[in-house]
């Protein structure tokens, strides 16, 4: 998730984890990121900052044993 | 986030930081009546954050996966001291059974104090029934450890209930 004012909502889903998702950033230090979560929340790309005013609610959530995988990972930036 | 049920088997439910957002800190961030479970280091862990609110959730079953993980219900825990731990709020939750301590605030990191770690509540929560295993590194129900450098930091953390 990268776009200011997104919202994810429903009236009770379950996201199930498959494993994770694309690297698109890097640490500072140059390690890759991966989307590790099944809600990555942070910018797509380095020229572009990180989103604002995110809403995830009212959803149920599983990452199953054995995966290396977050539930949320939130890197929202403040709102200026 | 609110109103999510997060389990199974994450490393955490919840993870905030400002790895790769280009700023190294997250901000304005809120967890609130969300059930949170099943994680094998922490429920919720924060490594740099200016302004977090945790309210009103149900924290359980953090499971020390492998052994020697923080274990906490709530972690906020900055990887160096130029971390920010500002601003956060951590009020009326349940947080019992977990393997590790109810809240841990390791303000201590291996470079030194944290240089900005102030403004931290933690307050009218219900925390009982964890440090279930002898393996994380810190058990109590709740774990202050360190904080801002030069002891100027403001924190405070009143009417609990439960016996850790």
């Amino acid at each position: 998730m990268s776009h200011d004012r997104t919202t994810i909502t429903s009236d009770g889903a379950c996201i199930v984890s498959l494993g994770l998702g694309p690297v698109r950033l890097h640490s500072i230090d140059g390690d890759p990121i991966a989307a590790s979560a099944v809600f990555f929340v942070n910018r797509s790309k380095p020229s572009q900052p990180a989103p604002v005013g995110v809403t995830i609610s009212n959803l149920k959530i599983v990452v199953p044993d054995g995966q290396s995988m977050y539930g949320v990972r939130s890197s929202v930036t403040r709102s200026l | 986030m609110s109103h999510l049920d997060i389990g199974g088997a994450p490393k955490d439910d919840v993870t905030i930081s400002g790895r790769g957002n280009g700023n190294s800190y997250a901000g304005d961030v809120s967890i609130v009546d969300s059930t949170l479970s099943g994680a094998s280091r922490n429920a919720i862990s924060a490594t740099a954050v200016i302004g977090l609110r945790i309210e009103r959730n149900t924290i359980v079953g953090v499971r020390d996966s492998p052994p020697g993980q923080p274990a906490a219900g709530i972690d906020i825990e900055p990887d160096d001291r130029g971390q920010p731990a500002l601003d956060v709020h951590i009020v009326g939750n349940t947080i019992r059974g977990n393997a590790g301590p109810g809240v841990m605030l390791e303000l201590e990191s291996n470079d030194g104090p944290a240089v900005v770690a102030t403004n931290l509540e933690i307050s009218g929560n219900t925390i009982v029934e964890n440090a279930l295993k002898r393996s994380p590194p810190k058990r109590a129900g709740i774990v202050l450890a360190g904080g801002q450098d030069g002891g100027q930091g403001d924190s405070g953390a009143e009417g609990q209930h439960g016996a850790g």
